[in-house]
């Protein structure tokens, strides 16, 4: 009969145990696939079919992206914006059409500024450029910030495909102020094509020419079984 | 160029600098986004002292004057550098 049940006076718990069998009956349905951690500053970073592990294989119904730390290079005086756009050809065109909406809630560190907004400026219909996830992102080291995006159902061969992200920033004001910022995105995808690839990339505001993912950021993938 | 794709740092290819630059937005696209971000600020600005344009209150000259700066915030503003550099007015609160 096989053992159900150990009591822990009957083995040292402070041995190391070379465990060669099957775990059976515990959750694995949502496990972190990947993890990329810039030691450099990029253009941008990206995932594709062609990785390993391959975050876009069919037994994933859903992924989380989360980011953190993710800062621009360029100018500390503009905001920056984490922006995002897919692929269906494992990265050699990131061009898939994307409409989106996206809302924010701002206050600032005295207590005043409170707004609830809906952000016509940062929002999308149709494009196939890379859109907003994040469109105000503080630039000062200082200046934390991080978001979790969901991507639903990217292999599928049927549908477009839902894309939600929630995120959090504070950003210098012009008269010193803090301001934080809450931004609720979420959007579609507009192939029934399975995706293969999809980037993040980040951009100075205000006109700024400065492009790029400052190093120190770090994306964690996770799937949905 | 480098980018990190899968977790790999590697330079771009030729074909993906392209890629990428024609996906950038154009100069008259950055001018327009830099001005719609102006005028957001300067529409939260008028927003702010909106109660002082209620009947029932008198809008002091120095509100009014400042208003109007507000008003005329993005006036000249034709280079993203000029809007880079503008400053609001100082915040008149009554």
């Amino acid at each position: 009969m096989a053992i159900d049940k150990i009591q822990s006076e009957s083995i040292n718990l402070a041995d190391t145990f070379a465990f060669t069998g099957t775990v059976s009956g515990t959750p694995n349905d949502y496990v972190k696939i990947t993890e990329t951690v810039l030691s450099s500053n990029a253009t941008y970073f990206s995932f594709t079919s062609s990785g390993s592990p391959n975050i876009f294989s069919s037994e994933y119904r859903k992924l989380h992206f989360y980011l953190t730390n993710c800062r621009g290079i360029g100018s500390a005086t503009n905001s920056h914006n984490i922006k995002f756009n897919t692929s269906v050809d494992a990265g050699s065109n990131y061009n898939v059409a994307k409409t989106s909406c996206l809302s924010l809630a701002v206050h600032n560190a005295s207590g005043a500024g409170g707004a609830l907004t809906y952000e016509g400026t940062y929002d999308s219909a149709g494009s196939t450029g890379d859109i907003n996830l994040m469109p105000i992102a503080g630039a000062n080291t200082d200046k934390s910030n991080g978001l979790m995006m969901t991507l639903e159902q990217p292999h599928s061969s049927n549908s477009w495909k839902n894309y939600s992200c929630y995120g959090s920033t504070l950003v210098g004001g012009a008269t010193s102020v803090t301001y934080n910022y809450t931004l609720l995105t979420s959007g579609n995808i507009q192939t029934t094509t399975a995706l293969s690839g999809i980037r993040f990339s980040l951009h100075e505001n205000g006109g700024g020419s400065n492009i790029g993912v400052a190093s120190g950021a770090i994306c964690s993938v996770y799937g949905v079984k | 160029m480098i980018i990190y794709e899968n977790g790999i740092a590697r330079n771009m290819t030729e074909a993906e600098v392209t890629a990428w630059n024609a996906s950038l937005p154009t100069a008259e696209e950055k001018l327009q986004e830099s001005l719609t971000i102006l005028r957001s600020q300067r529409n939260n600005l008028l927003a702010k002292t909106d109660w002082t344009a209620n009947s029932d209150v008198t809008m002091s000259s120095a509100m009014t004057t400042y208003r109007q700066a507000l008003r005329d915030a993005t006036t000249g503003l034709d280079t993203v550098e000029k809007i880079e550099a503008y400053e609001f007015p100082e915040e008149v609160l009554a």
